[in-house]
């Protein structure tokens, strides 16, 4: 090829703008390199299950190599308070936001505000059936709800009458657990589900309710609690074992634990929130990165009892380790 | 020829471009071979660094580990001392006392005794214990009941003794003397240590951003993660070390290259291994990357810039010796360049350029000037030809002669006339045969013999070879013009006239010779000087010997020409020498 004066310094400016602007871009890359910050907006502040999912956020933070802001309402009815965060993280700027949605409906709008704003949202441990959003980290309450069925089958067989517990008035996740529940013992048993008053006030509400069902029904064969609060209701209305009734408790808690241990709870349904947080920050990361993953990745519960909290392998998974 | 030789040039390159392009690959390609070359170079050594580095975090880490492990011996140690200080005796005094050590010690969970069978004896601190506690059965109870005296060192395990209290702790148990109720007896002391300082010292490790550090025992497996609940929860999977492995990087199942290095503890079977990413490490190669990728453009820019600049300054002494080189190219000699800076060489070029044009133009001149002097002999010569002088002397000669009836000379004079000045005329050319010119010499000598009525005879004299040869046309004339009105009219005797053609050492000879009155040496000095000329009012063609011998060096150097030479009452003799030149 031959190239005249003229092209060649064309070529050479070329060559040069081309160099520039490949330097400029790798030292964009580069520049690429400075960590991201992730903003992580939980429902509450206080408890152990949120420190056990920041926990897993920290562990994910550092070995995924991004900057970690965790922010949390003081009450974890505070929408509110969430709201606001989220605005705030927005102004502030972040990379991404992983949050925890107190609730749905009432965060849709400012969701739906960051969508457009194109900051990658990953919500976790809460899902709403009415405002699915594209990205979720957690239980799949359904599945866990079918996993709670099971084990009911294995504790008491395909016949007897049970009740469950929980709230499900202010929770889908509760909900979807319970139909999990149902759906699963109407396909595989011929177990009843006793009806039982409303939860929605709590605690005390399950504890009132447990000790009227035991009462009402004192051939029931199990309660189940869907929450922890439930959990906790039933426990402390059953004060000691009540044989031939099981308890199947749903949690992690150590003082949920620690029912088990004392012998209150039979079989208890445990999330692994640890993992939850961790995913949350690798699935975040790969979301930035436009890498491939799960739009939904579930993390599975394990179901724990007496004979197997001291096992090796499961210590190491219920009792958070920082 | 000529297109081929412009389409060279067109695609020449300009010696600006070629000093710029020059210099900016040789600037270019050290840069960025060194800069490879030490990208590279410190790539390697990063990684080799942190080998070591790594290596030496994790033979810190395992001190610190083996010293926490020694102070929790080292409590049991102390609790032992208690022990035997109480004489052995398992008593409230003992109990007090552990109690008193406990509160003094942050790091201990728990103070548990054992008997042989796995009862639980005592526990500090006192609180509510776990229901149903059977360690008699677990491996690690008969383990130390084996070793007997000796230590055992638990795994990382949740403390399991105290109700409610689910502590990561590390168990240090041995068997002990104890007396009870009076009665010599053994027990299992088992002191709980937290497990908080060794996460710390894990966690507080810089390994490079994301690196951490797991243990495995000598099955490998993991006893210790920080990240344990995810591994175990089977949503991470830890690459598969083996014990005593060699320290290398391994691709991990998450796709990560890692940099694994191991170190084994002292007081236990345990191995330490660090995990470092290599991306991390990596890190520091961007900075430097970045350095040169910052470095490179600006060095770049320079030198671009700076061999751009100089080789301007280079060429453009060269471009404005150019550019007048173009102009001389177009005829105009009329120019000097002046240039007050550029190279020497350049300087000296433009020096011997204003040499060059300015001798060119004196030779243009010159030529100029002999051309011009040519031409204006050749004119003079044919003007000479149609002298009116002459041709009215001639031409009365004729009507005198038709009117004596002398038709015979008339005839011979008018076909003498005729071809004399067909000969002039000869198509043009300035260039004829030395017989055409001796045919002239001979036509001009009969006309003026007939004018002269005999006053001379004229003898011509020329070889057949010599005929041939070229010559100058009408350079004959003008000599034997001079021969007969300077030599011979005025004779009182018979005059007589000699042409020789000849070759003569080497070039082409004529030889006019005349017997007539001759000149004096200041006559003479004078013709050859050029200061005297044929005299017209004479007759004469008013061309004289001059413009002869002007035309004959004219065309053919001054090596030839005319020599006179005279004497008083002998004659003269006049020869041209002219190159020999043969053919068409």
């Amino acid at each position: 090829m031959n190239i005249d004066q003229k092209n060649g310094t064309i070529w050479l400016a070329a060559g040069l703008i081309i160099l520039l602007i490949i330097m400029f871009r790798l030292n964009i890359n580069l520049e690429q390199t400075e960590k991201k910050q992730i903003t992580i907006i939980t429902k509450s502040k206080y408890g152990e299950n949120w420190e056990t999912i920041s926990n897993g956020i920290r562990a994910g933070a550092n070995e995924f190599g991004v900057n970690i802001k965790l922010l949390a309402p003081d009450s974890n009815k505070d929408i509110d308070a969430q709201k606001t965060l989220i605005q705030a993280a927005t102004i502030n700027g972040t990379d991404a936001i992983i949050i925890a949605p107190i609730d749905y409906h009432m965060l849709d709008e400012t969701i739906s505000d960051l969508n457009k704003d194109k900051i990658p949202v990953i919500t976790m441990v809460s899902v709403s059936e009415k405002y699915p959003y594209k990205y979720y980290i957690g239980l799949d309450h359904y599945e866990t709800g079918r996993k709670i069925g099971q084990v009911i089958m294995k504790e008491i067989g395909s016949e007897g009458s049970i009740a469950l517990m929980g709230m499900m008035e202010l929770s889908d996740d509760i909900v979807l657990r319970e139909r999990g529940v149902r759906d699963y013992l109407k396909e595989f048993t011929s177990i009843t589900v006793l009806e039982t008053g409303e939860n929605s006030m709590g605690e005390f509400s399950v504890v009132t309710n447990t000790k009227d069902l035991l009462k009402t029904h004192p051939q029931i064969n199990a309660i189940i609690g869907l929450d922890e609060e439930a959990t906790r209701g039933i426990c402390l209305a059953f004060k000691a074992k009540k044989p031939g009734v099981i308890v199947v408790g749903f949690g992690s808690s150590h003082d949920i634990v620690n029912q088990v241990e004392l012998g209150i709870i039979d079989e208890l349904v445990v999330p692994n929130y640890f993992g939850i947080g961790y995913m949350a920050i690798k699935n975040t990361v790969d979301y930035m990165n436009q890498k491939d993953f799960d739009r939904n990745t579930y993390i599975d519960p394990m179901v724990i009892d007496l004979d197997s909290i001291y096992d090796e392998d499961i210590q190491k998974v219920l009792f958070s380790i920082q | 020829m000529r297109k081929l030789k412009m389409h060279v040039i067109s695609k020449g390159y300009s010696i600006q471009y070629i000093i710029a392009i020059s210099t900016i690959i040789v600037a270019i390609l050290p840069m960025i071979y060194t800069g490879l070359s030490m990208y590279e170079k410190y790539s390697h050594q990063i990684i080799e660094n942190s080998k070591i580095s790594t290596g030496q975090i994790l033979e810190q880490l395992k001190m610190n580990i083996d010293d926490y492990l020694a102070k929790g011996i080292t409590s049991h140690s102390d609790v032992e001392n208690l022990l035997i200080n109480n004489n052995n005796e398992y008593n409230a005094m003992l109990i007090s006392n552990l109690n008193m050590y406990f509160s003094s010690k942050n790091d201990t969970v728990s103070i548990t005794t054992f008997n042989l069978d796995g009862d639980l004896m005592n526990t500090v601190p006192s609180v509510p214990l776990r229901q149903n506690i059977q360690v008699a059965k677990e491996p690690w109870f008969e383990q130390v009941i084996e070793q007997n005296s000796l230590y055992y060192i638990s795994e990382p395990h949740i403390q399991n003794i105290i109700q409610g209290q689910y502590k990561w702790v590390v168990s240090i148990c041995k068997v002990v003397d104890l007396v009870e109720s009076n009665t010599n007896d053994k027990a299992v002391l088992v002191v709980d240590v937290s497990l908080q300082p060794l996460v710390e010292l894990c966690n507080n490790l810089n390994l490079g951003g994301s690196g951490y550090v797991y243990i495995v025992d000598e099955n490998d497996e993991i006893i210790y993660h920080p990240q344990q609940a995810v591994v175990f929860s089977g949503l991470k999977d830890e690459i598969s070390f083996k014990y005593n492995e060699q320290s290398t990087t391994y691709i991990n199942p998450q796709g990560d290259e890692v940099l694994i290095v191991n170190n084994s503890l002292n007081f236990v079977s345990w191995e330490l291994v660090g995990v470092s990413y290599i991306k991390n490490i990596a890190d520091r190669n961007y900075q430097i990357a970045k350095e040169i990728m910052v470095t490179v453009p600006i060095i770049l820019i320079i030198v671009v810039l700076l061999s751009w600049y100089i080789s301007y300054k280079i060429s453009l002494p060269i471009k404005e010796l150019g550019k007048h080189m173009k102009i001389v190219e177009k005829g105009n000699f009329d120019i000097k360049l002046d240039l007050k800076n550029g190279e020497l060489e350049v300087m000296n070029l433009t020096h011997t350029f204003n040499v060059m044009v300015k001798r060119i133009k004196e030779l243009i001149d010159e030529n100029k000037k002999e051309q011009e002097a040519k031409r204006h002999n050749e004119l003079n010569a044919l003007q000479a030809q149609i002298n009116p002088h002459f041709l009215y002397n001639t031409l009365d000669s004729i009507m005198w002669m038709a009117e004596a009836g002398m038709s015979e000379e008339v005839v011979l004079m008018v076909t003498a006339l005729a071809k004399l000045f067909r000969i002039s005329i000869s198509k043009g050319h300035n260039i004829i045969t030395v017989e055409e010119e001796l045919e002239h010499a001979k036509n001009y000598l009969l006309i003026q013999k007939i004018r002269y009525k005999d006053k001379f005879n004229f003898y011509i004299n020329v070889s057949e070879e010599v005929k041939m040869l070229k010559t100058v046309k009408l350079i004959l004339q003008p000599i034997i013009e001079n021969a007969i009105y300077h030599g011979i009219e005025y004779m009182v005797d018979l005059g007589r006239i000699d042409i020789n053609a000849e070759i003569s050492e080497g070039k082409l000879l004529f030889t006019i010779q005349d017997n007539g009155l001759g000149m004096s040496l200041e006559v003479l000095d004078c013709i050859r000087k050029g200061t005297i000329e044929g005299n017209i009012e004479k007759g004469g063609s008013g061309v004289g010997v001059r413009n002869v011998d002007q035309r004959i060096k004219l065309r053919y150097g001054y090596e030839y020409g005319l020599e006179i030479d005279s004497q008083e009452e002998s004659g003269t003799q006049v020869k041209i020498w002219l190159p020999i030149i043969r053919g068409e």
